[in-house]
């Protein structure tokens, strides 16, 4: 049986009487950051920064975002209202918690916004993002938008703990008690993304079900955000090439042989493991949200690639030290049925004397080969 | 002569009617109990029979890949059997137990244990990748 994941209500208003006062619209949606690739540093997303007190439901109202203690910086040195007004085209604003700068204009018009705002002021990493959704929040009344977000938080948060105990366990900087704080600002983050039209072969999508699609990577997302992508997606790199040789030798490489399969320098690895320290328990290919693949993440991946590699080692070894069936059914037997060489010459039907002669060859042909290789 | 009574030939007829049925029981019987006997005979022949298991464990996103490629050996080869399917630290592990024959042709290496050892020889070729290794026989259960 399906249990459908509810409506929200807010003031006796079903969500989508809300977000009525704002219709999706396919937009080109404008980004860029003035202060550099440092804003997306670990402390963006300080506990300091992410207090209850400045998260509640007032301190998200449009008119409040842009001087939050997230973006007090950008506020000051940008007066991005005054920038629309300055473009040709409709434009629309909000703020987002990742601190950067965004305008949304009509579909198809991104690109000459895109020149405009790059004359107009001094960008880092103007993007732009085409046929987007995007609902002017703004238009809806009443300060109605945080207590809808307040609300969604309230359903999501107690049915997402793999989701949150993953997450606090990726960032070093994120305790238990951040993480509500930091759901309001993501389902704050999503809320003009939300595009019911975009409805799954069970119907029309409402707003807890797309939040919680949402929510299955946002582990990796905030990983991405708060280390920087090139940081993740280098030690990723090194992770697999660590694998690929452990697999393919069968022993842990040296410094200088991971170093080769990566296609780098000794001293390039070494600060790629500096970066990588604070990325310890970052798993960044997991699926979200399966308690299987979770316990699965504690796994020491190397140290089980070398476990069955050794494994398949002494397998073929034995294949190959074995003189005959009997002594390889022999010493199958002793090593991994755990029979005791009575047992072994009743279930072979040979003497125990022959039993224990044709699995001492064995071991013994096993050590001689292994101590000549 | 007495002639019998209509109630008697009644009797006799069910008497004869009865030991119909009993003849045909015993028949049964015996059929049972030599089934039975060929039963019990195979099962004093498997147990005598001896398996080798070999552990395939490629990565999770490799499995299906390596179930489908090991199909066409359990096909072709009666006496390889999967025996269990199991995750282990990432991989999933699939055990393939062999059957090696009975003493007889183990003593000789010949007949069963010939087939089985040419069975493990490509098991362990084939999935070199998958790190082949000989584990115990899962219990049944």
């Amino acid at each position: 049986m399906t249990t459908r994941i509810p409506d929200l209500h807010v003031r006796g208003l079903s969500e989508e009487q809300i977000l009525a006062a704002a219709p999706v619209m396919t937009c080109d949606r404008i980004h860029w950051s003035e202060v550099g690739p440092e804003s997306l540093s670990p402390e963006s997303l300080s506990p300091e920064s992410l207090s209850p007190e400045s998260l509640s439901p007032e301190s998200l109202s449009p008119e409040s975002l842009g001087s939050t203690s997230l973006d007090g910086d950008i506020a000051a040195d940008l007066d991005i209202r005054a920038l629309m007004s300055s473009l040709p085209m409709r434009s629309w604003t909000r703020q987002w918690s990742d601190g950067a700068h965004r305008i949304w204009v009509d579909a198809g018009q991104g690109s000459a916004a895109r020149e405009c705002i790059a004359r107009s002021v001094l960008t880092f990493n103007l993007r732009v993002d085409r046929s987007v959704a995007f609902r002017d929040l703004d238009a809806v009344p009443d300060g109605l938008i945080p207590e809808l977000v307040a609300e969604a938080v309230n359903w999501l948060y107690p049915r997402t703990g793999p989701i949150r105990r993953k997450l606090v366990a990726d960032l070093e900087l994120i305790e238990e008690e951040d993480v509500r704080s930091m759901m309001f600002l993501f389902v704050s983050d999503h809320l003009d993304r939300f595009d019911p039209r975009h409805g799954g072969r069970l119907g029309s999508l409402n707003l807890c079900a797309y939040l919680l699609a949402k929510l299955k990577t946002w582990p990796q997302d905030a990983s991405r955000a708060a280390y920087g992508r090139t940081a993740v997606e280098e030690q990723h790199a090194v992770n697999r090439a660590y694998e690929v040789f452990v697999h393919t030798h069968h022993r842990v490489p040296t410094e200088a042989e991971l170093a080769e399969a990566c296609g780098i320098d000794v001293p390039d690895l070494r600060r790629r493991r500096r970066n990588a320290t604070c990325l310890a328990r970052t798993r960044f290919t997991d699926v979200i949200g399966d308690e299987a693949h979770e316990v699965a993440d504690d796994v020491d991946v190397a140290q089980v690639a070398l476990r069955f590699a050794q494994d398949a080692e002494l397998t073929r070894d034995l294949m190959q030290a074995a003189p005959s069936p009997l002594a390889l059914a022999a010493t199958y037997l002793s090593f991994w049925q755990e029979q005791s060489r009575m047992q072994i010459a009743d279930t072979l039907r040979v003497s125990p004397k022959v039993a224990g002669a044709a699995i001492s060859r064995t071991v013994t042909k096993l050590a001689g080969n292994r101590a000549a290789s | 002569m007495t002639e019998l009574t209509s109630t008697q030939l009644g009797f006799a007829a069910h008497r004869e009617l009865a030991s119909r049925h009993v003849e045909s029981a015993s028949r049964h019987i015996e059929s049972a109990s030599r089934h039975i006997e060929i039963a019990s005979r195979h099962i004093e022949i498997a147990s005598r029979h001896i398996e080798i298991a070999v552990r395939l464990a490629p990565p999770r996103e490799r499995a299906k890949r390596t179930a489908e490629a090991l199909r066409p050996t359990l096909i072709a080869n009666a006496c390889a059997r999967l025996a269990a399917i199991d995750q282990d630290g990432g991989r999933t592990v699939l055990v393939v137990a062999v059957d090696f024959g009975e003493a007889s042709e183990i003593a000789s290496g010949t007949g069963q244990a010939r087939i089985g050892l040419a069975v493990l020889t490509e098991l362990l070729e084939r999935f070199r990748d998958c790190d082949p290794a000989f584990v115990a026989v899962p219990d049944a259960a």
